[in-house]
């Protein structure tokens, strides 16, 4: 009989590989014993009990693999050397790869590839006969178009109601499946909690504060803007809670939206009620995102979490009005119920004199260029325009991160904000953006706080900051 | 062709290639470059030393370990083809840089389970009759260190463990990292305060064994289980334990990873959760 071990130093192999070679090898003819380990303190026990001499591994550490043999022949030994190389060895069939290339159209990639959903953003005219084709074959449908008309829009969600398939719009703006962002979306951490949002910076401000807290998000399913009107009548938010309800890897439901008309509102809080996991209904202007993001970490039985704040000291700021500058309609509606209280009346057009929130998101002030979240190209005008106007004490700005949001925004408001604060105004922003957000959530904000704006993950929090200032320092 | 035109024509760019990072790892990730090394390659994974700490990147079908980056290609594509053993590798600024790949971190995700808030009865009603042992591994001492939340004996029930059996991640260190990730996920949802408490003072000491008598990889493995970090379908099961899932479908599941992994995790969580069920401190553990 031979004993031979050998030391194969820092080699991992998966378990299942180790098993196969340990078995391998006492399947060779002349072998009478065999161990393949990892060279751990027991293992080195284990050898010695079988015999083998400890001395001829006492160079071997834990991250090193050990072969033990015991044969009746040289012959055997090599058998057996061939057979662990042969488990050993890495093997893999290769098909496709890394650089297969994308498909170039929606046609070719929903006939060739294996997704389940289109994303369509044509212009509104022609987004019914597109839709219209992706559900047809079997697709579910998120429509980023706006101005698609309302019967479309009640066509399209029936079809899909019938056929099992969630059309998620007209105009919706973010939608993540799965933890990947379609539209404008924070990155997620993955987890259990889904939502379904007829509002897109809603949804977005709710990944926001979750992710603050540590809580990841599984689904958050975009409904469109218009889908609790009396006239759609909720069909796409009813059509996702039943889908949620039945997802296995959801353990708890948000629906987030402006609030409905009553039998509207009536009909998705039944449909809520009726689910047997929890779902919290967060109907702004009833309640806010922070308020519907606390109510989630209490059913979940995480604690009241202080989400990410970077204060500047700006108590000495000129008297005057709040003005609002924002990006996101939710974010500036949500502002405004949480500042009326303190401010009295908020106007919401530009040029209102007084107090006044303007979403600048709105079509109005989008005609033929992009979006504010991504050109901030009007905001900053005003935002010179505010810092000039001796009415305006307190400037309160959202900044929304995430994919498909400009993609460095902070340097681009920093000198703007610089120049507002020197001229005596404070600046307050909401920052709604994720810690895996691509701009760098933390560096977007220290560049903002830098500046001198003081800088609220929570939008709520932000504009009450902002209704404490400007009443500390009323104007005169 | 001469020398000089053989050096003069470039190395071809490393692919890049998005990834998915576990938030376990976001320390190694998160921070400045540094150097790791490659301790093995599969078809399905790379390991990765840097520093004290292993990290795995993956492919999209391999098991979701907690410490995993994952990438979107399947093993069959042979994503690592490339990759030798004991090449040198720049972990940091969320990116992973061997010679001819680079693995660049797109979205994290979070490896602890949430869990549904649940209570010792209806615990230990859903874990009853699934086995809680597996063979040649002593199950009673580390009942009692559990049961009695003795962070001495927890830790010295884990020197026996910690390296038993032959594998990667040996049979002891799965059953043990079963356990202690029951007992902080299932335990925090409890409130089982005392058991926490014992989890946060073996910590120091059940780290340091693990570091000098198992693999590299299995330690990180035990670190993470400390924190409640598992392997997705350990995360299945312990979800399911707390009422979201179908128990023994989870338990199903688990049971067919790796080689011996699977049922030596999944046989550590049911003592676990055993473990917790007898637990008298809990304020939720009641009847209700």
């Amino acid at each position: 009989m031979i004993a031979r071990v050998e030391i194969h130093p820092g080699r991992y192999h998966d378990s299942v590989r180790l098993m196969q070679a340990s078995r391998a090898l006492q399947n060779v003819d002349g072998v009478a014993d065999a161990l393949v380990a990892m060279a751990t303190e027991l293992n080195l026990g284990l050898l010695a009990d079988m015999g083998f001499d400890p001395d001829t591994a006492a160079e071997a550490g834990p991250n090193d693999l050990i072969v033990a043999l015991r044969a009746d022949g040289e012959d055997a030994i090599a058998a057996a050397h061939r057979a662990l190389d042969d488990a050993l060895t890495h093997k893999v069939t290769p098909s496709g790869g890394l650089d297969a290339p994308d498909p170039k159209t929606a046609g070719s990639a929903a006939v060739a590839g294996d997704a389940n959903v289109v994303l369509l953003s044509v212009p509104g005219e022609h987004a019914f006969v597109e839709a219209m084709e992706a559900l047809e074959s079997g697709r579910h449908v998120m429509i980023f178009s706006d101005n698609v008309p309302i019967e479309h829009e009640i066509a399209l969600k029936r079809y899909g109601a019938d056929h099992g398939l969630l059309v998620m719009g007209p105009d919706c703006g973010t939608t993540i499946i799965n933890g990947v962002g379609l539209g404008f979306a924070n990155a997620v951490q993955p987890g259990s909690v889904s939502m379904v949002g007829a509002s897109g910076t809603g949804i977005q401000q709710m990944c926001a504060l979750l992710d603050d807290a540590g809580i990841g998000v599984r689904h958050a399913l975009g409904t469109g803007s218009h889908d609790l009107s009396e006239a759609v009548g909720a069909a796409a938010t009813l059509q996702a809670l039943d889908a949620l309800e039945e997802d296995p890897a959801t353990d708890l439901i948000v629906v987030i939206s402006k609030p409905p008309a009553d039998p509207v509102a009536d009909k998705v809080r039944q449909a809520a009620d009726a689910c047997t996991k929890p779902v919290v209904v967060t109907f702004m202007g009833e309640t806010t995102l922070e308020e519907g993001a606390g109510e989630v970490l209490r059913a979940l039985g995480r604690p009241p979490a202080e989400y990410g704040s970077w204060p500047a000291s700006n108590d000495e700021h000129r008297p005057g009005f709040v003005r609002g500058l924002f990006s996101g309609g939710t974010l500036s509606s949500e502002a405004q119920f949480v500042a009326a209280p303190a401010l009295g009346e908020i106007g919401s057009h530009d040029g209102d004199e007084g107090h006044a929130f303007i979403d600048y998101g709105d079509d109005e002030y989008t005609q033929g260029r992009a979006h504010p979240m991504i050109d901030q190209t009007v905001r900053i005008e005003r935002l010179a325009a505010a810092a000039e106007d001796q009415s305006v004490g307190v400037i309160l700005m959202d900044v929304v991160l995430g994919y498909g949001s400009n993609a460095n925004p902070a340097p681009e408001l920093a000198p703007l904000i610089e120049k507002a604060v020197e001229s005596g105004a404070a600046v307050v922003v909401s920052l709604c953006g994720t810690r895996g957000d691509p701009q760098g959530r933390d560096a977007q904000a220290e560049i903002l706080n830098r500046a001198g704006a003081s800088v609220y993950l929570s939008n709520a929090a932000a504009a009450r900051e902002a209704a404490r200032l400007a009443t500390t320092r009323s104007p005169a | 062709m001469t020398a000089s035109a053989v050096q003069a024509r470039p190395a071809p760019a490393p692919v890049r290639v998005p990834a998915a990072a576990s938030i376990a790892v976001r320390p190694q990730l998160a921070s400045g470059d540094a150097r790791g090394e490659v301790l093995g390659v599969s078809s399905h994974a790379v390991w990765i030393r840097t520093g004290d700490d292993v990290v795995v990147v993956s492919t999209r079908d391999a098991t979701r370990l907690p410490n995993a980056v994952e990438i979107a290609a399947l093993a069959a594509a042979d994503p690592f083809g490339s990759i030798e053993h004991r090449e040198r590798v720049t972990v940091g600024s969320t990116s992973i840089a061997f010679a001819a790949l680079t693995v660049e971190v797109a979205r994290w995700w979070d490896p602890r389970p949430i869990l549904a808030p649940t209570n010792r009865r209806e615990l230990s009603a859903r874990v009853r009759g699934l086995p809680s042992s597996v063979p040649d591994v002593e199950t009673r001492r580390l009942r009692h260190a559990l049961s009695t939340s003795s962070p001495s004996e927890l830790c010295s029930v884990a020197t026996g463990l910690l390296g038993r059996g032959p594998g990667l991640t040996p049979e002891g260190d799965d059953y043990l990292a079963g356990a202690l990730a029951a007992t902080r996920t299932l335990g925090s949802t409890l409130g089982a305060e005392r058991a926490l408490a014992m989890l946060d003072d073996a910590d120091p000491q059940v780290t340091a064994v693990a570091r000098t008598r198992t693999t590299a990889f299995s330690a990180a493995l035990i670190r993470c289980a400390l924190r409640g970090e598992v392997a997705a379908p350990a995360a299945a099961l312990l979800r399911a334990l707390a009422g979201r899932g179908d128990v023994l479908e989870a338990h199903r599941r688990l049971l067919s990873v790796g080689h011996s992994s699977g049922p030596a995790l999944a046989a550590g969580i049911v003592l676990g959760t055993e473990s917790l069920t007898q637990l008298h401190d809990t304020p939720n553990g009641g009847l209700q």
